[in-house]
């Protein structure tokens, strides 16, 4: 049996949280500190550029934090510790097609569970339940990733993570450029997870609909943490930090 | 304008009809010759890539991959209303290193063969070899030479990668010139003239495209080009630049004058190094009825590796012979 | 660029399908060209056996001829134009005369052995090609004795082809309405331009494509899920043997 995980939660603790990119004048991250329960859904809102993929990329260490430290479930995001976090977060890209580059949908999602040392089988078995779990089927297991829609780029690029069955899902930007439609099908698969969901996003009204808590960050800085509600209803705070909402096209101005 | 970028013709014929050998036209001997050597310098291709880019050069060179299929789907037009298209060798030479650009160009030539089927499976390993091997690793040694005797800005990089290019496709012909003539298609002498010849004008076209992708690239992201490893910007003295071209022009016009002799000359070279006669009776062994024939099949199969060798040693040696030059100065 | 038509006809059931697995099909694709394209000079009657046994390839696997015939087609300038001025250049006893322009009887010869070795082999590949799915026939290079790096190459190559294609015609696109009639130097540069533009696309794209693998757990190689079904090898070693059998009848018959 490999040491993939098994949807159990897990928490996040940032404390301090620096990151410069090289050669940069201005950090893309200070000292953000913040701690999500296990279970908890939890999206990080902010404007174009304000550094909340960057955060996204330290949750498994594709990025090594230059200040402060991260822990997913008490175990320190270190390079040694790698292997082990990469099993507890699954990260979902923004652009799905860098997700999935494998020749069929059935061996993207494959793909991490047989790098953590599954046996075909195993992984093959997970890979069907992940693509099921957001509703593409046998047929589509075989197909590959340049003959499916927006939409379903979009879901199977979250199967290829649910297959490891992380306790943390994180994702950047899932529903960019996908239409309404594509939109609620993806709320209600990240809804009815029971894994800790970190979702980053500049809609803040999809981050409402799924999570019930919003932190605000703007220029590397997290700026708010609140509920949801809370936040939706914050209209000068939503300004200040260039975030819209999309019923204020009908209603305001 | 035609065929920029898109939907038009899929091929431009000049270029690709030129460049690669297609089936039917070497004999046994040169196709196993060829397959032999390829196959050898994949192999240390393969190696070497995977030390200098570690765990990125899976999607590294995939995506280059990629780039080059779409690259070539783009027709330029060449002279008299024939077009040609990008072959890119030295192209991703510069920009991947010349060993990922070799395994590039490699899955190029197969895919071509294979997944595309436009033929030319018999003469895989040819096409690697003047592809591939002439393209990025001949063309990416030029190209080291020359920067290290003009320097590194946009415009310097990219006349360097020009010239480079242009070399690369003239070798690419004498090449396969060199291996119809070995296969008996027509008389050595001939058909080298004539794929000399043709990608001499071919080249021009392949040396304004990668002069002007190079230059492109430097201005817009220098940090992307492949940096030989401990290279900074010292540079050998001018003096050892230019002998060491010296060098690789020698050696392009022995082999030339070999090639115009050939099969008299390279198989001469096998067997007045002994290669021939070993590898006959070694081979002949177990079918003794036809000891007549194999030896002339044999001593072809050992001169065309004999000469490939020869051509690549000499330019790997003048390149190192330079980078050694350059080495202790930054020490 | 469409590739779409590459799978046209990669879901019909055949005898070939049946009986042989992608990765065997490459292989007797494989021995198919060789035997074509490395026939001896002279060989005739064995063209002419190695002609009726890939018909009947062509036959078992129930592909139209005329999809057979634009495939072939399309392949065909490549071979053909090199061999035309086979029969011009190769000296020898003139066959034919016209005007200035003398076609030699060996060059005739030796064009016409081409075409016909060329032709079959690439008839070879082309149904093997046509009848499997281009997913299949880039996991049955699996089987090939390649380095990993290349493999990995061609299937990351033909994965993001389609993407790095669409990104060139639209780039080339903007270039293009934003230049109106421009130059023939400044026509030369936008081409460039737009190819180094791939090119950055392509290493950046690259480097994105790493960091998501190295999130699922990658660190050295591309694993693969082997194939559901195992189909037997006998058909495979029969029909590769055959072809072997029928260059070997070639070599004993230019021989002669």
């Amino acid at each position: 049996m490999s040491c993939l995980g098994s949807n159990a939660a897990w928490g996040v603790e940032i404390a301090g949280l620096g990151y410069s990119y090289p050669g940069a004048p201005a950090p893309a991250l200070s000292n953000i500190s913040l701690t999500i329960e296990p279970g908890e859904h939890v999206a990080v809102v902010g404007p174009n550029g304000a550094g909340k993929s960057t955060l996204l990329l330290h949750l498994n260490g594709i990025l090594e934090a230059t200040a402060g430290s991260l822990g997913i479930g008490g175990l320190a995001v270190t390079p040694e510790n790698l292997p082990e976090v990469r099993t507890r977060v699954g990260l979902v890209f923004q652009d799905p097609d860098d997700q999935l580059f494998m020749p069929t949908l059935l061996e993207d999602a494959a793909f991490g569970p047989l790098c953590h040392g599954a046996s075909r089988d195993e992984a093959e078995e997970r890979a069907r339940r992940a693509l099921e779990s957001v509703g593409l089927d046998q047929v589509d297991a075989g197909r590959a990733a340049h003959h499916l829609s927006g939409g379903e780029k979009r879901r199977a690029a979250l199967a290829t993570v649910l297959s490891l069955e992380p306790g943390v899902l994180a994702l950047d930007e899932p529903t960019e450029s996908l239409d309404g439609r594509g939109r609620r099908q993806i709320a209600e698969i990240l809804r009815a997870r029971s894994q800790t969901v970190i979702v980053v996003t500049h809609e803040v009204e999809f981050a409402a609909a799924v999570c019930q808590r919003i932190v605000v960050i703007d220029r590397g800085i997290l700026v708010a943490d609140r509920p949801a509600a809370d936040i939706l209803s914050d209209t000068d705070l939503l300004l200040e930090h260039g975030l819209e909402l999309a019923r204020w096209l009908s209603n305001r101005r | 304008m035609e065929g920029f970028g898109g939907g038009g013709g899929r091929r431009g014929y000049l270029d690709t009809v030129m460049a690669h050998i297609p089936d039917g036209f070497l004999s046994a001997s040169v196709s196993a010759g060829t397959f032999a050597a390829a196959g050898a310098f994949t192999a240390v291709a393969a190696r070497q890539a995977k030390a200098r880019l570690d765990d990125r050069a899976a999607p590294t060179l995939g995506l280059a991959t990629a780039a080059v299929f779409a690259a070539q789907a783009v027709n330029f037009p060449v002279a008299a209303g024939t077009s040609g298209h990008l072959l890119g060798g030295t192209l991703v030479a510069v920009a991947f290193g010349p060993w990922a650009g070799f395994l590039i160009m490699t899955a190029v030539v197969i895919a071509q063969a294979l997944i595309f089927a436009d033929g030319g499976l018999t003469a895989l390993g040819a096409n690697v070899f003047n592809i591939a091997g002439a393209g990025a690793l001949l063309g990416y040694a030029v190209y080291r030479l020359l920067t290290g005797l003009a320097g590194e800005g946009p415009l310097r990089r990219g006349l360097a990668a020009a010239v480079a290019a242009y070399l690369a496709a003239l070798l690419t012909g004498v090449a396969a010139g060199l291996e119809l003539g070995l296969s008996g298609i027509a008389p050595t002498r001939l058909s080298v003239g004539a794929m000399a010849s043709v990608h001499a004008v071919v080249g021009l076209a392949e040396a304004a495209i990668t002069g002007l992708a190079v230059w492109s690239l430097t201005r817009k992201r220098p940090d992307l080009l492949f940096r030989p490893r401990g290279s900074t910007v010292a540079q050998p003295p001018p003096a050892v630049v230019l002998a060491s071209l010296g060098v690789v022009a020698a050696l392009t016009g022995v082999l030339a004058i070999i090639a115009s002799t050939a099969p008299d000359g390279l198989e001469r070279l096998a067997i007045d190094l002994g290669f021939a006669d070993a590898a006959s009776s070694w081979a002949a062994a177990p079918l003794a009825g036809y000891r007549a024939w194999i030896p002339g099949a044999v001593s072809t199969v050992v001169a065309v590796v004999l000469g490939m060798a020869l051509l690549f040693a000499g330019t790997a040696a003048t390149v190192r012979a330079v980078a050694r030059v350059r080495g202790p100065k930054e020490g | 660029m469409g590739f779409a038509h590459l799978d046209r006809y990669a879901d019909r059931d055949s005898w070939l399908t049946s009986h042989t697995s992608p990765s065997q099909r490459i292989w007797i694709a494989l021995a198919a060209a060789f035997a074509a394209g490395l026939m001896p000079a002279g060989a005739w009657r064995a063209l002419a056996v190695l002609g009726i046994v890939i018909a009947l390839g062509v036959w078992s696997a129930r592909l139209p001829v005329s999809a057979l015939a634009r495939r072939v087609g399309q392949a065909v300038p490549f071979f053909l134009l090199p061999a035309l001025a086979l029969p011009i250049s190769v000296p020898g006893p003139t066959a034919f005369e016209f005007g200035r322009l003398t076609l030699s009887e060996p060059g005739l010869m030796r064009a016409a052995e081409i075409v016909a070795r060329a032709t079959l082999a690439v008839s070879a590949v082309a149904v093997v090609v046509s009848i499997t799915r281009s997913t299949d026939l880039l996991r049955g290079l699996d089987g090939l004795p390649l380095p990993r790096l290349v493999k990995s190459s061609l299937s990351l190559g033909y994965r993001y082809v389609y993407l790095l294609n669409d990104e060139l015609d639209r780039t080339a696109r903007a270039i293009r309405s934003r230049m109106g009639d421009a130059s023939r130097l400044r026509l030369w540069r936008a081409r460039a331009s737009t190819l180094a533009h791939l090119f950055l696309r392509a290493h950046d794209r690259g480097t994105r494509i790493h960091a998501a693998m190295l999130s699922r757990g990658y660190h050295d190689r591309l694993p693969t899920l082997q194939p559901a079904a195992t189909v037997s090898p006998v058909w495979t070693l029969a029909i590769a043997g055959l072809f072997a059998v029928i260059w070997l009848g070639g070599l004993m018959e230019a021989m002669v």
